[in-house]
């Protein structure tokens, strides 16, 4: 009787357009948000730092990220704009429940990672999305971390890419910058873990 | 009271006429002018055979993004005569066709759009560092089944080695020297020329 007098309102269509929107959202993982501070940390997870660049640069409105006639909810174009969505997952490939972490281009990253994600199977920048399409820079993955039980905290290196004129990727570099990263660490969050240099390496 | 005044014939007539004047407004529409005194501009043209497309009847617009240098246009629609794409006057700069499709038909409503890019470099990428004419290449349409009810069907263009460059470049040649709107480009009709001299 009640599901009648709702039903006939405008609250359960409402209500079911909002199950489905968010449903869709949450389909295919989770949004880790930047560390702010240690106390975030929980006790399955690790800091994982590093660094994503791009080469030439984004240029100055490049990204197109606020379309006409889309409503962005979940501000999909402010966690993309000069960022980067990296992928972890259980698992080295990319399919199942996964994480993403979105760290500025540039910049060290800090992020707090659940510990069994052990791989990175997916990164790309948004260039432009609209309703139907999107363009993206994807960048080339396939990466295992190297963390271990006692790790509170990994830098796993500054990931470089270099584009072409078409966006696609044409070299992939990973350099260490481990004493840069630990700077900035200790600057941030102190003295109270330690940053252990744990490079990513290729999935073979 | 609405069926008294409701007179069928005139409401076609009125609905024909509306749709009309939105067709015709749409085919004014033209793309920006190009100056046939530049010579600083270049042919640029290929072929999609899209026989095995779900779109039946072929396509009929292509567009071709420019990636560099960034300009706000960004985009230039290329014409299409039986699967061959050109567009005579695009700058120097660095470009790719970015999707093409099928507008409706009489027997068909659908509108059929197919992105070919948006994930870095496909087949079709040209760098034009100076004036000249450029085979984006010949592309044959191949439907890929995703395995899934959940999951769109995708599609590929492979690369094919017909029709040739100089097949499609004569048959540019010829649709430009009959088309009195595009006769006037000398400077690219002259390039083409040269282009097919090389090509022997």
């Amino acid at each position: 009787m009640k599901l009648n007098k709702y039903s006939s309102s405008i609250v359960l269509p409402v209500f079911l357009v909002l199950a489905v929107l968010v449903q869709g959202c949450s389909v295919g993982g989770k949004f880790l948000p930047e560390l702010g501070s240690l106390s975030a940390v929980k006790k399955d997870e690790v800091i994982v730092v590093g660094r994503i660049s791009l080469s030439p640069k984004l240029e100055k409105d490049e990204q197109e990220l606020d379309p006409k006639g889309v409503w962005d909810v979940m501000g999909y174009g402010s966690k993309n704009k000069n960022r980067s969505m990296i992928t972890f997952n259980s698992k080295p490939v990319a399919d199942g429940y996964k994480y993403v972490i979105n760290p500025e281009l540039g910049k060290v990253f800090f992020f707090s990672v659940p510990r069994n994600l052990k791989y990175i199977v997916d990164g790309e920048i948004l260039i432009t999305f609209s309703r139907y399409s999107s363009d993206k820079v994807i960048l080339p993955t396939g990466f295992k971390l190297n963390i271990k039980p006692s790790d509170k905290a990994v830098y796993i290196g500054d990931l470089h890419y270099k584009r072409d004129d078409f966006n696609s990727i044409t070299q992939v570099q990973l350099k260490d910058n481990y004493k840069k990263a630990r700077s900035l660490f200790r600057k941030k969050f102190g003295k109270k873990y330690k940053l252990r240099k744990a490079l990513i390496k290729r999935i073979k | 009271m609405f069926f008294k005044t409701y007179r069928p014939v005139k409401t076609l007539l009125t609905l024909f006429l509306v749709s009309s004047t939105l067709l015709l407004n749409g085919c004014a529409t033209s793309p920006d002018p190009i100056d046939p005194k530049d010579k600083n501009r270049s042919v640029v043209f290929g072929y999609f055979d899209m026989e095995d497309a779900p779109s039946w009847g072929g396509i009929d617009w292509v567009s071709v993004k420019q990636y560099k240098p960034r300009t706000k246009k960004g985009y230039y629609g290329a014409a299409v005569k039986e699967g061959l794409f050109y567009h005579i006057g695009l700058p120097n700069g660095s470009f790719q066709v970015d999707s093409f499709g099928r507008n409706t038909r009489f027997y068909s409503n659908t509108r059929y759009t197919y992105n070919f890019g948006g994930k870095g470099r496909n087949q079709t990428a040209r760098v034009i560092k100076r004036p000249g004419v450029y085979f984006m290449g010949s592309y044959k349409y191949k439907a890929i089944d995703s395995g899934s009810i959940f999951k769109p069907d995708n599609f590929k263009m492979i690369k094919s080695k017909k029709p040739k460059e100089k097949v499609l470049l004569k048959k540019l040649l010829k649709i430009m020297q009959s088309d009195s709107d595009l006769a006037i480009y000398t400077y690219q009709i002259h390039r083409i020329k040269q282009r097919l001299k090389k090509l022997k």
